[in-house]
């Protein structure tokens, strides 16, 4: 029953030790799962028509800075176009989370069943995936195939550019002057006689723009254009560039491969089996590189306040609430929207924060492209506390910029902003909401009386005081000495009585020395004496004649005087016992006998074999 | 067989296992502090160094502090705040490369201390060069800031008082009876999952201690060349409190580098050696 019991408990610890091992990896993993940077990935509409646009939308949150855009395997049937990203910055509760957009332009080409992705990012060495997603193209397209925006359309013939075969492409900005950080369009044009069929459209590198800010204006437009009384087909790229500096700038080459359909000149075989001998002739196409003179902002009428802003923006304010309280804290939302290189809007001028604690709480941007213009917001927020009751009044909010169109500076401002203050409440007072916030770093003070860990640099971490750490090794081999003694007893009871043989004996005969001659002193002595023998010779001796006990004594290798003076002590005893002896000599006997016992144990302990206590 | 004794075996009692325990206890509670306090008490003159040093920090005196407090260090005592102290004085003069290196070494001394990992990285903030940062999984981040939360001298300590944790359970399991058997039964399974963690501990503390920078730049700017000579190409420049790892000595230049890629000479005035981490508690 006890083997069952320990065998139960045992079990039970393993498990239990195993449960704990379990939840603290589960709880490594969920800790884990939740910081992990997520991605997610999802479209506008998942079934169209051929021709139509799918809007795909890449969300990624908690990446670095160094990760890297997002890989998305085109599927068969689609064209895609980067159509630019945003990013969102909140500050919350003194905690900065920001998320980036990544926008594409899905061209259904072909009817079917696609699957687009999964979607990957990477980001300090490790691969993250969004979802796959499924996308229906249904046949008949919304459109004339290949799209045709605007129809057809005049166009002056192309210059710089061979016409041969009716195949070539080209360029074109729609201003070779802009002033820095103005918007200039930048557009690849491929024009395709509409006799020339083409098997493949590859290798497409777009125009080198070192010295600009590039922005993707949405998908592939495709039209048609007459030139020269004949009919092109063109596919058009477009980009919104910002100058990041004054000078000649260069927009370099770009580059196509068309592949046009080529006959074989052998019939028959294989050729044959698959239509007519058709083979490809790559196409290489190449476009000449184009300056832009990119002028610095004028000096004239530049406002105090301008921080480099160029574009066409108004701006608008709000707080969060209409009152507030003294010591509670509310924001002021700031936004600046328009047109131009949103990313780089400055920061507003700010006007007198008086009566009002201030705190920057961030910025969030938001870009949109239409009709080949980037435009968008930003949004900064402020979060005040008030210091004193009553209406505050806040001058307008400016935010000066530079417009292009109009070649001057001009100056966007809020209406002027008022808020009334009310007295904190007494139970508010103390229990405000508003985080503290960090206002300067430095290092702290110094630690003053230190003098209590000094110690020496060198040579004072060994000494005499780790002969202390020997002690639980000594205490060790003493437990297993002991332990090991246990052992031995408790396997051979016998030796067990045998080793406590003579103290015991020795301390029944100090009590009888004690107590003095009495009548059961003999019987008491002759008890001890054969007590210990028993426990030595591991026999009851009480059964044995004297006779064999000397014998048997003599056998277990006591000496034959010595075995006679037993003999003797045991019958003096008798004697007594039974009315024969006196009990004069009573006292010297007992005396005697501990001598006697331990000349046994001497002699005993020679010659016992193979024994040892 | 007849006439065999069948008398009372004499048992070890249960007790003699507490008596043997106690001591061991004892040792258990106060070895290390006993040990620790034999480092003996430091010399008035250093006592007088560091009084000084405080004095003259408290008057805003912070160059008459640091040579207060590097006089004391000279003498041959440390403690993480008297290296944390003059990591602040040297700051607070200016001597940003010094206060990097002495607040690095307290922080060795004493990881936990929120103060000196304070100071540490707002002195680090201030320091110019920013190297590119490593590409590290989050388990390896996590394990970095579990190294870096006790010193090499700690899991030594842990290791000694495991090994008398274990003497004690060792003695209750093979001396004890029933209940106390059995707490030392559980004890020896649990001291010995605690001294694979902890001999793991002093290994990876160990690798850390190894590839930890041993070096930090404070000079102002240092040049770093390809060779331990003026004329040599200057590949890179360091500033000051940069932290790097040393090498060879060639006369009045060190070796140093950041990384493979990034190594040189520097001389030997535009850095100094951080200590070598101490093991015993």
């Amino acid at each position: 029953m006890k083997r069952l019991e320990r065998h139960n408990g045992r079990q039970l610890v393993k498990v239990s030790v195993l449960a704990i091992c379990l939840a603290a990896v589960l709880g490594c993993v969920v800790r884990a799962a939740a910081d992990d940077p997520q991605i997610r990935a999802e479209v506008n509409r998942a079934q169209v028509r051929v021709g139509d646009v799918i809007v795909l939308s890449v969300q990624l949150e908690g990446f670095s800075k160094r990760a890297g855009a997002p890989n998305v395997p085109k599927p068969d049937g689609f064209e895609i176009y980067d159509s630019g990203r945003s990013t969102n910055i909140s500050w919350v509760n003194g905690k900065l989370s920001s998320s980036t957009t990544h926008t594409y332009q899905l061209v259904a080409r072909r009817a079917g069943n696609y699957t687009l992705g999964p979607i990957t990012v990477d980001d300090k060495g490790r691969t993250y995936r969004a979802d796959p997603l499924s996308l229906q193209v249904v046949a008949g397209s919304t459109q004339p195939a290949p799209a045709t925006p605007g129809g057809t359309r005049e166009t002056p013939p192309p210059s710089g550019q061979t016409a041969e075969q009716g195949l070539f492409a080209r360029v074109e900005i729609d201003k070779r002057e802009a002033y820095l950080d103005e918007q200039v369009v930048l557009r690849f044009l491929l024009y395709q006689r509409a006799d020339i069929r083409l098997h493949e459209i590859a290798d497409f590198q777009a125009p080198t723009t070192e010295g600009f800010w590039r922005e993707d204006l949405g998908p592939q437009r495709d039209y048609r254009v007459e030139i020269e009384g004949e009919l092109y087909q063109v596919r058009e790229i477009s980009w919104a560039l910002f100058p990041t500096k004054v000078g000649e700038l260069e927009i370099g080459s770009g580059s196509i491969v068309c592949h046009v359909p080529e006959r074989s000149r052998r019939r028959g075989g294989f050729s044959d089996f698959f239509g007519r001998g058709l083979f490809s002739r790559p196409v290489p196409l190449r476009t000449e590189p184009m300056r832009v003179r990119v002028k610095a902002l004028p000096d004239d009428g530049r406002p105090a306040g301008f921080s480099g802003t160029v574009g066409t923006y108004r701006i608008d304010a709000q707080f969060d609430t209409p009152e507030a309280r003294q010591g509670d804290p509310l924001a002021l939302t700031v936004t600046v929207r328009g047109a131009g290189h949103v990313q780089t809007i400055a920061v507003p001028e700010w006007p007198e924060w008086e009566g009002l604690r201030v705190f920057d709480s961030g910025e969030a941007v938001s870009v949109q492209k239409q009709d080949d213009r980037v435009m968008g917001e930003k949004t900064f927020t402020q979060v005040l506390i008030p210091t004193r009751t009553g209406s505050i009044a806040l001058d307008p909010i400016r935010l000066s910029f530079f417009d292009p169109a109009q070649k001057r500076y001009r100056t966007a401002s809020t209406g002027p902003l008022q808020i009334e203050v009310l007295p904190a409440e007494a139970s508010s007072i103390g229990s405000g909401s508003a985080d503290v916030l960090a206002v300067g770093d430095d290092i702290l003070y110094i630690q003053t009386g230190l003098l209590g860990n000094l110690r020496p640099k060198h040579g004072g971490g060994l000494g005499l005081s780790w002969l202390i750490h020997l002690v639980p090794i000594g205490l060790v081999v003493a437990a297993a000495w002991l332990r090991n003694r246990r052992m031995v007893l408790e396997s051979d009871p016998s030796l067990a009585r045998r080793a406590q043989a003579l103290k015991t004996a020795r301390d029944r005969l100090r009590r009888l020395g004690e107590h003095g001659p009495t009548s059961s002193a003999a019987a008491d002595l002759t008890d001890v004496v054969e007590n210990y023998l028993s426990d030595w010779l591991d026999v009851e001796v009480r059964g044995l004649r004297r006779g064999d006990l000397e014998n048997t004594l003599v056998g277990a290798g006591v000496s034959s005087d010595l075995a006679t003076q037993v003999m003797q002590l045991l019958d003096w005893s008798d004697s007594v016992r039974f009315g024969v002896g006196t009990l004069e000599s009573t006292g010297e006997r007992i005396r005697g006998a501990d001598p006697l016992l331990r000349s046994l144990e001497e002699e005993l302990r020679k010659s016992s074999l193979g024994v040892r206590l | 067989m007849s006439g065999t004794r069948r008398g009372a075996v004499r048992k070890i009692r249960p007790w003699a296992a507490a008596v043997l325990a106690a001591p061991v206890l004892a040792g258990c509670l106060f070895a290390l502090p006993v040990q620790s306090k034999a480092a003996g008490n430091a010399p008035q003159s250093v006592v007088e160094r560091i009084r000084d040093g405080e004095a003259a920090y408290e008057a805003g005196r912070y160059e008459e502090a640091v040579s207060a407090y590097r006089q004391a260090l000279s003498s041959g005592w440390h403690s993480s705040a008297l290296y944390y102290n003059l990591g602040c004085a040297c700051f607070k003069a200016g001597s940003l490369g010094w206060a990097v290196a002495y607040l690095e070494e307290a922080r060795r001394l004493a990881p936990r201390d929120a103060s000196i990992r304070h100071n540490l990285r707002v002195a680090s903030s201030r320091v110019r060069d920013r190297l590119p940062e490593e590409n590290t999984s989050r388990l390896l981040a996590l394990l970095s800031q579990i190294l870096d939360g006790y010193a090499p001298s700690d899991a030594i300590a842990a290791l000694l008082v495991l090994v008398w944790v274990a003497a004690v359970a060792l003695v209750m399991r093979w001396l004890g009876r029933g209940l106390l058997s059995t707490a030392g039964r559980w004890g020896l399974w649990l001291v010995a999952a605690l001294l694979i963690l902890c001999v793991a501990g002093i290994l990876l503390k160990a690798y850390q201690v190894s590839s930890a920078p041993s070096g930090v730049i404070v000079a102002e700017e240092a040049q770093v060349h390809s060779g331990p000579r003026e004329g040599e190409t200057v590949q890179f420049v360091l500033h000051a409190g940069t932290l790097l790892h040393l090498g060879r000595d060639a006369g009045d230049w060190r070796e140093v580098w950041l990384s493979d890629e990034m190594r040189g000479w520097v001389p030997s005035s535009a850095v100094a050696a951080l200590s070598q981490p101490v093991w015993l508690p």
